[in-house]
């Protein structure tokens, strides 16, 4: 299986923020999410990979082919919606279509008919008059008609309603499904990995801090809850971050671990994994409950 | 490439239809003229251009076009190709307007040179073309928003140190010298042309290496730097603009003034000039005696007597009566004036306004001019001072100034109204108008302390010459007249046609108007002299340039009073080409000239050329030869005639015999 994506040490410097030394793959048949707080680097990275911007060190290759020297021909076989999409807000949906056609060789308006007839999209309202979902759905439209082999999805589900959201994760599992085609979507809305994605990728500060496939990461690490007593143990002094709850601590620690008698372990969900990776017990104060999704 | 220029058309077509009623009205004003083309030119192409450049400034689609499968470079290309298409779209609608307009031959459409058009257009496209290149590059390496700013400060910069190194007029000098350069210099046209080019390539490669750094982003919100970038762009102009006029003003009043000055010495019969257009006034002044006493008080305006000026208020007067059912145009003058000789009587009211009647004129006969008292009645005028009995030509045939017809006129309208012409003038033109200078005067007593005298009676001329007026108040006068605020149309478009004889030959002459057509304006003149005084008056109703001059002599220095006309309405006049004439064919041409009793005009051989003198005025002037009877005075383009016998030798001269001939005798 070759892999649809692939960064190697990918460096950007945008003012004050720098995205660091990015390795990341995703291969064909699979859906990666891209996590990380507001500011990680997720819209960066991907800005990267459309070219919107040049990387200052590192490579990408796109379908196997290297951006920077095959550039516009290998970029026809993706398909892309940005985050909050902007597109002419006085064309209608079909008038999208005709406007994006020309671009891509493999563009097939029947399938673009069909995907803006499944979204339910108003075939006569003006982009600029159409609903945050409905907008998202049309730039999906315009994404998925030419059948692209990677599609590259930042920030999809913000905005959508729970319905939506359901429906637009169903519809990317259907996507990869002939084992082909890839997805990399980022998001900082956990569940939506938990429900779809294969692979999970965690951008911290610029910097990839995890990745890989996600039943393997979600294996790899494990929650146990305890005493103060057990930042002295093996285990926890092996725990890459944790918080202090009003009944003691929580620690990410390395499956395979002895776990003391005194402490349990918990269910780890992605969510948790993302919160807790990396971050220092004291980091924010107790009485405030740790926000989450 | 073709994908991205189809893109651009989707998201301007709308625009470009909701700008429609914006370039129907620009085309409207195109119809004005060569300018008005040139303007539409302007506004098109400038308007086309700023849609083609900032096209995805609107929707901030730029991330979007961005991500699609083409390159930077493409995009960037696309972005030239479609904003010099705009560019040269706005220039090609605007010469195809000015095409068509001169095809229809419009009413309007008399002033269109489609050779101006196109290289005031040409040179439009080289400079907006120049801007756009400069700016491109800004728009990429900075995006739309910042680009412009940057670019607008860096220009306003520029514009401001060019306008600090060489002054307004020195930059609009320079600019124009340059533009007249590219017109008229094929070699400098090339190499500009390639220049040009050259600089497009430049730009096209900093563009694109600009936009290869940029991170592409949804543009702040365009609207402010926009709107900055046109309100110091406003500013700018403004200013400019403001400078250029206040230049141009005074430009124009010294050059008005370099064209009376030279005429006229302190002390000497002078001249109240006053030149306005639009209601301005460009050059007020008074010259020779009339500049006022050394200490610079200011005198009061002083009513003079205009002469044959006076003949538009009578033309006015008739046709009032006429609107009034009093008198008829085609009705014959020996309806109103019974006493005229029976051969008279077929010559119709309308005749003696334009001249055609073929009465002879009492003021050229010589029992008249040569009279002792210098009170004769109108009867005596009519009985004695008429060569004869008979018409010089049959009616309507020919065109001959004749005073004789307006003072029958004055009689007429004194009979039908039963006023004196005085009151009738007060009642019906004066008093509406506001003309608290103008009025039919008696005698020339009262003005003797202001000219060289005269005791000519004026009321005996009747509507000949009857008149007194200021310069202010004839500039109102004639204002008032085209304006429509005196006539009722039909007898505005009466007094201001010119007539035709029967053989359908133009008089170039209204009633009491002269009218010629200057570059394709018409303007209507008249020019006057009585016992002492002189005056001209002119007028281009649809530039509204007033020029009014009245002089405390009846010999007035030669002004150059069609160039005076031009500067005021802003036009180059080329001088009148002089040619060469054998020395045989001067030969009998030297000699004196009487103009009145004491004023002589001395014409003499200097090499192969003649020159003038008059016997109370300094100087001498050089005459050049239009043909080989008419002369112009160098400097001016007054015209004089010679009336060559059968033997080749002048028995008189004739001056301004376009205006109001004067003829001189010769004596020996």
């Amino acid at each position: 299986m070759d892999n649809a994506l692939e960064l190697r040490g990918l460096g950007k410097r945008l003012g004050a923020f720098t995205l660091d030394q990015v390795d990341l793959t995703v291969p064909r048949g699979t859906i990666t999410g891209l996590v990380g707080a507001n500011g990680a680097g997720k819209s960066t990275l991907l800005k990267l990979v459309l070219g919107l911007a040049e990387p200052d060190a590192g490579s990408i290759r796109i379908l196997g082919q290297d951006l920077a020297g095959a550039g516009p021909r290998v970029r026809a076989r993706v398909g892309f919606v940005q985050e909050a999409p902007t597109l002419p807000s006085q064309l209608r949906v079909p008038e999208l279509g005709r406007f994006v056609a020309p671009f891509y060789p493999t563009w097939d308006p029947a399938a673009f008919r069909r995907l803006t007839a499944a979204f339910g999209l108003p075939l006569t309202t003006r982009f600029g008059k159409l609903s945050q979902g409905n907008r998202m759905k049309a730039a999906l439209a315009l994404a998925m008609a030419h059948n692209p082999e990677l599609l590259l999805l930042d920030e999809p589900t913000s905005g959508l309603d729970p319905l939506a959201r359901r429906e637009f994760l169903e519809l990317l599992l259907e996507v990869v499904q002939d084992e082909r085609r890839a997805v990399l979507f980022s998001t900082h809305i956990t569940s939506d990995l938990d429900r779809i994605a294969d692979h999970v990728a965690f951008l911290k500060h610029g910097r990839l801090a995890l990745a890989g496939p996600k039943d393997e990461l979600m294996a790899a690490w494990t929650l146990v809850k305890g005493g103060e007593d057990l930042l002295d143990t093996p285990l926890g002094r092996q725990a890459r971050g944790g918080r202090r709850t009003e009944l003691g601590l929580e620690l990410l620690c390395p499956t395979g671990l002895p776990v003391p008698a005194s402490a349990v372990r918990d269910t780890l969900r992605l969510e948790d994994l993302v919160y807790l990776f990396e971050r220092p017990l004291d980091s924010i104060p107790q009485e405030v409950p740790a926000c989450s999704h | 490439m073709l994908a991205l220029i189809r893109m651009d058309w989707t998201l301007n077509r709308r625009i470009l239809l909701q700008l429609t009623p914006l370039f129907l009205f620009y085309a409207l004003m195109a119809l004005g003229g060569t300018r008005g083309v040139v303007g539409l030119g302007f506004v098109l192409a400038t308007i086309l251009m700023a849609l083609a450049v900032f096209q995805n400034l609107r929707d901030s689609v730029e991330p979007f076009v961005c991500a699609l499968p083409v390159s930077r470079a493409q995009i960037v290309l696309a972005r030239y190709a479609v904003s010099l298409t705009g560019l040269a779209l706005g220039l090609a609608l605007a010469l195809a307007l000015g095409w068509a307009v001169g095809r229809l031959g419009l009413r309007w459409s008399q002033e269109i040179d489609l050779s101006i058009v196109r290289a005031g257009l040409g040179c439009q496209g080289f400079l907006l073309g120049a801007v756009l290149f400069l700016y491109l590059p800004f728009h990429f390496r900075f995006g739309g928003d910042r680009g412009l700013g940057v670019f607008a400060a860096a220009g306003v910069s520029c514009l401001l140190a060019i306008l600090l190194a060489f002054g307004v007029e020195g930059t609009l000098d320079r600019t124009l010298a340059l533009a007249t350069r590219l017109i008229d210099d094929r070699a400098f046209l090339l190499g500009a042309g390639i220049g040009w080019l050259l600089l497009g390539a430049g730009s096209l490669a900093l563009a694109i290496a600009g936009y290869r750094r940029r991170l592409s982003r949804a543009p702040l919100a365009p609207a402010w730097p926009v709107l900055l970038v046109l309100a110091a762009f406003a500013a700018v102009t403004g200013a400019a603009q403001f400078a250029h006029r206040a230049g141009l003003a005074e430009g124009t009043r010294a050059a008005l003034n370099g064209l009376f000055a030279p005429h006229f010495q302190p002390g000497q019969p002078g001249a109240e000039v006053r030149v306005s257009r639009n209601g301005k006034v460009l050059m007020a002044a008074g010259y020779g005696q009339a500049a006022g006493p050394a200490d610079g008080r200011l005198v009061p305006p002083t009513p003079l007597p205009i002469g044959s000026l006076s003949k538009q208020f009578t033309a006015a007067l008739t046709l009032l009566l006429v609107e009034d059912g009093k008198l008829r145009l085609d009705a014959s003058i020996g309806a109103y004036v019974p006493e005229v000789p029976p051969a008279w009587s077929q010559v119709t009211v309308a005749q003696c306004l334009g001249h055609t009647g073929g009465l002879p004129d009492f003021a050229s006969a010589p029992a008249f001019r040569e009279r002792q008292e210098r009170a004769w009645s109108p009867a005596r005028i009519l009985t004695q001072a008429r060569p004869g009995q008979g018409l010089n030509f049959p009616p309507g045939s020919q065109f001959s100034y004749s005073n004789t017809g307006y003072l029958l006129l004055g009689m007429a309208l004194e009979r039908v109204s039963g006023q004196p012409l005085g009151t009738l003038l007060q009642q019906r033109i004066c008093g509406p108008l506001g003309l608290a200078h103008t009025r039919a005067a008696l005698d020339l007593d009262g003005f003797h302390g202001h000219a060289e005298g005269g005791d000519d009676r004026l009321d005996q001329v009747y509507g000949a010459g009857n008149v007194v007026s200021t310069v202010a108040d004839l500039t109102t006068w004639t204002l008032a007249l085209h304006a429509g605020k005196v006539l009722k149309p039909a007898s505005l478009l009466r007094m201001t046609s010119p007539g035709q004889t029967t053989d359908g030959r133009s008089t170039g002459y209204g009633f009491g108007l002269g009218l010629t057509l200057a570059q394709g304006h018409r303007v209507f003149h008249h020019s006057g002299r009585i016992q002492g005084f002189s005056s001209y008056l002119a007028c281009d109703p649809e530039q509204k340039v007033v020029v009014a001059v009245l002089c405390s002599t009846d010999t007035p220095p030669p002004l150059p009073m069609e160039r005076v006309m031009a500067t005021a309405c802003g036009r180059e006049t080329p001088p009148p080409t002089a040619m060469a004439l054998a020395p045989a064919e001067l030969d009998g041409l030297p000699g004196n000239y009487e103009v009145k009793a004491g004023v002589v005009l001395k014409v003499w051989r200097d090499g192969g050329g003649l020159r003038l003198a008059q016997s109370n005025r300094p100087g001498t002037l050089i005459l050049h030869a239009e043909s080989r009877t008419r002369f112009f005075l160098a400097g001016s383009e007054q015209r004089l005639d010679f009336e060559k016998g059968p033997d080749g030798k002048a028995q008189a001269m004739v001056l301004d015999p376009d205006g109001t001939p004067l003829r001189a005798k010769r004596l020996d």
